[in-house]
Parts: C-alpha cells; sequence; structure tokens
C-alpha cells in the first residue's frame, strides 16, 4: 500500500513538473521562418536559450540535422515545416496554432537570387520571381496569417529580417538588383504595415543583420575582400537585443542589428 | 593689345557654347516611350513629335489606339508605332532586335500599373490578393530593367544618352514612413523597388556617359482617373512639359537622383 502510494505520488509529481517546464507558459513564444541554417538557425538557438518557446519553420526540416539536433537538445524547440511560397501551407500551420498567441513572428527565411544571376548585361531574369515571392510576398503573407496569433500575445511583434541592401541611400556599387529590389520592397509594404497594425499594439520592425559569414554571403566571402563578417552568433546577439528594445514608438523605423538607423 | 586678344576669345567661346547648346536643343532625336497610348505616356509622345524628334511609341494593344493613329497621321515623318509588352521579354527582344543599330538618345519607362481604383481592398492588408503581387512587380520593375538592358547599345549610340523611368512619390518611403495612404501595397512595393534597381542602374551605365533620371509625374489628371477627382490634380500638359524641362536639364554627374515635375530633388 505504502509503496504504490509513494509511487504514485512520485509519478504525480514527475508528471505535473514535466508538464510545467515543457508549457513553461510564462516564456514568450516566437515563430520564425528560414530556421534551419545560418541566422535561422542562430536566431532558434539563442532564444531556445533564454527558455522562450520556438516554433522553428523550414523548407524540409527532415532533412534539416541542425535544426533537429537542436529540438532534441532543447525540450521548448518544436519544428514545423513551412514553405514562405506555399500560401495553403501557411493557412495551415495557422490554422494548427490558432490558440497559440505569438509573441514574436520572425520573417527571417531569404534568398539572394546569387550575385552571377543579376549582372547588368547578363541579368538571369528567371530568378527574379523567386527571389520576390520569398523575400516579400512571404513575409506579407505570414503577417497576414499569423497577425491575430500576434495580437493575442503579450510582446505582439512581428520582426522582419531585411537588409542595408534595401537602402537606397547606400547604394554603393551596382549589383544584385533583385535582392536589393526585394529588400526595398519589403521595407515599403513593412512601413505600411506598421501603419495598418498600430492600434491592434503590434510593432512591426525592420532590421537588417549586417554582414554575417553564412551560406547566404558566400557570393561576398568569394571575393576576399577582407570585408568585417559578423559570425551568426555575433550578429543574432546583437539583433535580439535590437528587438528586446524595439517598441511600438519604433514600429516601422529601419534599423541595424547596431541599433543606428539605415536611410531608407 | 593683350586685354583684347582674351576678350575676343571670351566671345568665340561664348560663341561656341550658344552654338553647341542651340545646335543641342534643336537637334532632332529620338525617343522610345512605353505605354504611349494614353495618359502620361501620350502626352510624353504628343510633346516631343511636337519638338520634332522621332518618337518610338509602344503600346501593348491589339491593334494600334486610335490615339497613336491620330499622332502618326499628325507627324506621318517622324511617329513610329510599335506593339510592346513590358512583360514580355521576347518582344522586348524582337523590338530592340528591330531597332538595331539605331541610336536612341531617351528611353522613357513610363508604362506601368497602379491597380484597380474600384477594388481597393485587393492591395489592403487582410485581403491582399497575392496573384497580383507579379504583374506589378513584371510591369513597373523587371519590364524596365528588361528594356534598358536590351536598348543599352541604341542609348550608348546616340547624343543625349538617357534613360528615364517614372516613379511616384506615392512610393517613397518619406510620404509612406510619415502619412501613407491605405492600401496600394503592391503598387508602393514596385515604386520603391525600381528606384533601387535605377539606382543600381545608374551607376552601372555612368561609365557609358549615361545619364539615368527617376521621376515623380505629380498626381495627374489621366484618362483612367477621369471619374477619380484627387486634390492636386494636373493636367497632362503640366505635368509633361514640366517633366521635360527636368530632363533636358540633367547631367551625367546627377544621374541616379529622383526628381518630381518642378524639377525638385525628391526624398526616397
Amino acid at each position: 500500500m505504502r509503496l504504490s502510494s509513494a509511487l504514485g505520488t512520485l509519478l504525480l509529481g514527475v508528471t505535473f513538473w514535466h508538464i510545467a517546464t515543457a508549457t513553461a507558459t510564462d516564456s514568450p513564444t516566437v515563430l520564425i521562418t528560414g530556421a534551419s541554417r545560418g541566422i535561422g538557425l542562430e536566431f532558434t538557438r539563442q532564444y531556445a536559450d533564454r527558455g522562450w518557446n520556438i516554433i522553428a519553420t523550414a523548407r524540409t526540416p527532415q532533412d534539416d540535422e541542425l535544426l533537429q539536433a537542436l529540438a532534441a537538445q532543447y525540450d521548448n524547440v518544436s519544428i514545423e515545416q513551412l514553405d514562405v511560397t506555399d500560401h495553403a501551407e501557411i493557412d495551415a500551420v495557422a490554422k494548427k496554432l490558432a490558440d497559440q498567441p505569438i509573441d514574436i513572428l520572425l520573417n527571417n527565411a531569404g534568398i539572394s537570387g546569387e550575385m552571377e544571376n543579376q549582372i547588368f548585361g547578363k541579368i538571369n531574369y528567371d530568378v527574379f520571381d523567386d527571389v520576390m515571392m520569398i523575400n516579400v510576398v512571404g513575409p506579407l503573407k505570414m503577417s497576414e496569417a499569423f497577425i491575430d496569433h500576434v495580437a493575442a500575445s503579450d510582446m505582439k511583434k512581428i520582426i522582419n529580417v531585411t537588409s542595408g541592401e534595401g537602402s537606397i541611400g547606400r547604394v554603393q556599387f551596382p549589383a544584385l538588383y533583385f535582392y536589393r529590389s526585394s529588400k526595398s520592397a519589403l521595407n515599403m509594404v513593412m512601413v505600411n504595415l506598421a501603419r495598418t497594425v498600430k492600434d491592434r499594439g503590434v510593432t512591426v520592425g525592420i532590421i537588417g543583420p549586417g554582414l554575417v559569414r553564412t551560406d547566404f554571403t558566400s557570393y561576398l566571402q568569394k571575393l576576399n575582400m577582407n570585408l568585417p563578417f559578423q559570425t551568426p552568433e555575433e550578429s543574432v546577439n546583437k539583433y535580439i537585443a535590437v528587438i528586446d528594445d524595439y517598441g511600438l514608438e519604433d514600429s516601422g523605423s529601419y534599423l541595424r542589428n547596431t541599433g543606428d538607423t539605415y536611410p531608407w | 593689345m593683350v586685354s583684347t586678344s582674351r576678350s575676343k576669345q571670351l566671345v568665340q567661346l561664348v560663341a561656341l557654347t550658344t552654338g553647341l547648346l542651340w545646335f543641342s536643343w534643336t537637334e532632332a532625336a529620338t525617343v522610345l516611350v512605353t505605354g504611349a497610348n494614353r495618359g502620361i505616356g501620350l502626352e510624353f509622345s504628343k510633346q516631343y513629335a511636337a519638338k520634332g524628334w522621332k518618337v518610338i511609341a509602344t503600346h501593348r494593344r491589339p491593334e494600334n489606339p486610335a490615339t497613336l493613329k491620330a499622332l502618326s497621321a499628325k507627324y506621318p515623318a517622324s511617329v513610329v508605332i510599335e506593339r510592346l509588352d513590358v512583360q514580355d521579354h521576347a518582344m522586348i527582344e524582337d523590338l530592340a532586335k528591330k531597332f538595331e543599330g539605331e541610336p536612341i538618345d531617351l528611353l522613357i519607362n513610363n508604362a506601368g500599373i497602379f491597380g484597380s481604383l474600384t477594388n481597393r481592398q485587393e492591395q489592403m492588408f487582410g485581403t491582399l490578393d497575392h496573384t497580383l503581387f507579379d504583374s506589378f512587380m513584371h510591369t513597373n520593375v523587371l519590364g524596365p530593367i528588361k528594356i534598358s538592358e536590351a536598348f543599352l547599345e541604341n542609348i550608348k549610340a546616340s547624343d543625349r544618352k538617357q534613360i528615364v523611368i517614372v516613379s511616384a512619390t506615392a512610393g517613397s518611403f518619406a510620404l509612406n514612413s510619415r502619412n501613407p495612404y491605405p492600401g496600394g501595397y503592391f503598387y508602393k512595393a514596385s515604386k520603391a523597388a525600381l528606384n533601387i534597381a535605377f539606382v543600381s542602374l545608374a551607376k552601372d551605365t555612368k561609365r557609358f556617359g549615361i545619364t539615368v533620371t527617376i521621376l515623380s509625374p505629380g498626381q495627374v489628371k489621366v484618362e483612367k482617373l477621369a471619374d477619380h477627382t484627387i486634390p492636386g490634380q494636373i493636367s497632362p500638359e503640366e505635368s509633361i512639359s514640366g517633366m521635360i524641362r527636368v530632363i533636358e536639364s540633367q547631367m551625367p554627374t546627377a544621374s541616379g537622383r529622383f526628381f518630381d515635375y518642378k524639377g525638385k530633388s525628391r526624398q526616397w
């Protein structure tokens, strides 16, 4: 009798403890697109380290070993398959997560289109649509699909990973026609979104990560120009600090991960 | 005497400069205008034809539009009508091939779409019709880039070497970060996208002596807006004559800048 009631109490205790730590209802929830590598993966790691609940999404997560490893390492990381160009999929995931408030929607997934495709005089027009669909329409559709989830949360932030390359005032050497157009377009829709959702208390951030050494910038790394690359860890560490401070009064501001403003 | 010969030189220099300026002002040149069948494009075509320029007026209607037929009848020696859908890259390439070797002084990328005036929800957050996105980007951004690439040699071969694109302050961050009108997401995004693309293009073509100018025409009372009165609207005549003055005054050193029809420098 005594042993079974002791075991029963132990079991009950363990169960409650498990529920308490797994849901961690105090902790904010972040949904990250493009979490399989690069800064997306690093955002997942650093927010998970904080004990936040992460919904890490990627196009083919079953193939992403690093992301799978993170999910195995942290209880608070879950994975969803999500291609930001697949609007039906976005709607399905939004529906699946209907009761889940999302404190930060981090629109991180993006592509460069590759430098060699965007050289004036021999532009490869085939990549334009992909660049636009992923970099502009993706974040816009994600924002539409998850606005209620974000508005239902405490932090209410939609953060868009843009780039200094989208700054018209900063254009120095000619290159990356489609990529730059996509980031300028992203900046424009998000400036408008900031206005649109302000009365719901939702903050829309437009923040660039600076120059980071990941697969994404391999086109720049190849140039061997001794550019000041940050590691993903450095970039994301600073970026998260900027997100922390980015409030409703900042909504629609175009910043870099140092907190400085970019010119439009 | 030293002063006499120097003043003589000065007079000669002034005469030469005036002569060159006069020459360049009155010398007939060639302009290609996209979306020339109505609105801003039509007014550009009319005014350049009246200045004695050769005008290659393009449109994408199945038949030559009445407006361009009338213009061509008025200026039979100098107005040429060509069919061109700026979203169709094969058509762009074919047209460039047709005009291969012919200098084109001025390329006016005017063809563009604004979106439905009655069904504004399709460009408003929450009811966005994402299937429209491509047409905005392909018409307002990709087409102009492709045309500029395709006709680059024609422009290089000319005297004036100018590329112009019709943008809009409605697509400027200056306006949108302060007081955006609701909606117009795709239109605004396409203007931001073309602005940065053409600033890059300006830098890419500088070495050829080409001047790229991004223009805001103002709020023009065009045919499409016949039933919509917007405060501050101006006539096509006023807008285009202003823009032409701006185009005429451009120097290669100012390539890649954004001006309105009054010649005022605009913020992105």
